[in-house]
């Protein structure tokens, strides 16, 4: 399962969001995320893919696009 | 409570624990009157959550009542200090609570039997027309579910403290909620105090906490509200190192709560039934100056609720915002328990005031300083209203 999907299913399981609506172009805030859901994500995501996320890189990962490809260089690094 | 004795667990979703704040918002604005209760033996984050929820209540100007119906560590008296000023009512020992309570808070108990022991609380729990809502962290092991279903935010955290900071931010967070319940800032000083107090305590710095998940909401959390005191606070207070610096500034906010009543409580006058305060500009600004915004809205609260009880009809405050910060004047106006004849809203409606809201009891609402040509005369027009709308409810 590539990262997108995964991104998917943790936003279907924990928010219910709808994974057609969860397209990398589309901003976190779109989806329903409030900072604090966006510190649960985090949580969640981080036990999901075994990378950490520092919370001074948070509040730059504004859309889908850009917390897969924060994910996918954690994960290559 | 709850028929079924199942054992409590984290809630499963983030979509399930918004929902479960939005019931028990929904509860808060429909329902006037709240018993706030915590387990036997009270330690620091019960007492600190039922501070916390008593504060959030007093700023919605709901009726509420702590009761502590069993001992607790003189230690922990500080935090009831806060609600000294605040409007809320704090039962201990024999001192009975008035039992026309609409809902009931039950705050980091693991299980029905950690309830006290009051005979009255078995006939509020079984009352179906009391709304049980329950806030704990205590999870597993023989732990129980106590409140309704949908009013259960009973969820893996380092305390009952952090569920409640939740929830506040979930509730700030809503726009909505924060205008219809005339509502400008859930965090103030005390409230984020409170909050740290119950979590740092708990969790004895952090030091107890069992799993990774705690661990990071804890880090989180508390990050959060340091950074909020640190805005709110003049001195720096931020990145306390140790309960004992909590202590001192919850104790010292306590000192400057009282110097505040004391200083608004200089400008009390009387009319037959309605006991009132007006702060002139000048001494607006020096109760900015020396006590600080956060303190002056809690404490105008309290006062207007004495008043009101004490005038037995009517009570009413008024006072300036600092310059500085916001054009308008404040007044806030309560209703008796004793008097229910008038619905304090329908005085917003006679005054053709648009900026405001409440409920039956209490009100507040705000004018632009600078349509108002002279305050004391406008004052008085407010209270000439009032009298005459109590005189015609009572025929």
């Amino acid at each position: 399962m590539d990262s997108l999907e995964k991104i998917k299913k943790i936003l279907k399981e924990k928010l219910d969001t709808d994974p057609a609506d969860v397209q990398p172009a589309k901003a976190l805030t779109d989806l329903g995320l409030d900072s604090l859901d966006m510190y649960e994500m985090i949580y969640e995501i981080e036990t999901e893919f075994g990378v950490k996320i520092p919370d001074s890189e948070i509040a730059s990962l504004t859309t889908v696009g850009e917390l897969i490809a924060f994910i996918d260089a954690k994960k290559s690094s | 409570m709850s028929e079924t004795a199942a054992i409590k667990h984290d809630i499963r979703t983030i979509a399930e624990k918004k929902r479960i704040v939005t019931n028990i918002a929904r509860l808060l604005e429909t329902n006037d009157s709240f018993l706030v209760i915590g387990h036997e033996n009270p330690d620091e984050d019960c007492i600190a959550s039922m501070v916390s929820i008593g504060l959030l209540l007093s700023m919605m100007n709901k009726r509420v009542q702590i009761d502590l119906s069993t001992s607790f560590q003189e230690q922990f008296r500080y935090l009831l200090n806060i609600c000294r000023y605040n409007a809320i009512k704090v039962h201990e020992g024999q001192d009975m609570p008035d039992l026309g309570v609409h809902v009931i808070f039950i705050l980091d108990t693991p299980k029905p039997e950690m309830i006290g022991t009051r005979a009255f609380y078995k006939k509020i729990f079984t009352n179906p027309k009391v709304s049980k809502i329950e806030i704990d962290h205590h999870l597993g092991g023989d732990s129980t579910y106590i409140g309704d279903e949908g009013l259960q935010l009973v969820a893996s955290a380092s305390s009952t403290c952090e569920l409640i900071g939740y929830m506040l931010y979930k509730l700030s967070a809503d726009s909505g909620f924060m205008k219809r319940n005339n509502l400008q800032d859930l965090f103030q000083r005390n409230m984020i105090l409170s909050i740290l107090t119950g979590m740092i305590a708990d969790s004895h710095m952090g030091q107890y906490l069992k799993s990774r998940k705690e661990r990071f909401f804890y880090d989180h959390f508390c990050l959060m509200f340091e950074r909020m005191l640190v805005r709110k606070t003049r001195e720096g207070s931020g990145n306390f190192s140790s309960k004992e610096e909590l202590f001192k500034a919850l104790a010292s906010l306590s000192g400057l709560e009282e110097a505040c009543f004391d200083f608004l409580s200089r400008s009390i006058q009387s009319l037959d039934k309605i006991k009132h305060a007006l702060l002139d500009d000048s001494q607006s600004a020096k109760v900015f100056e020396n006590f600080g915004a956060d303190t002056l809205v809690s404490v105008s609260k309290a006062l207007t609720d004495q008043l009101a009880e004490e005038s037995g009809y009517l009570g009413l405050v008024a006072y300036r915002d600092d310059p500085a910060l916001s054009p308008f004047v404040q007044f806030r106006l309560r209703r008796s328990k004793a008097f229910t004849g008038l619905d304090l809203r329908d005085v917003l409606k006679t005054l053709s005031i648009e900026n405001g809201g409440g409920h039956p009891g209490a009100v507040g609402f705000r004018i632009e300083r600078d349509k108002i040509a002279d305050l004391g005369a406008y004052y008085q027009e407010i209270l000439r209203n009032l009298e005459k709308m109590i005189g015609d409810c009572e025929g």
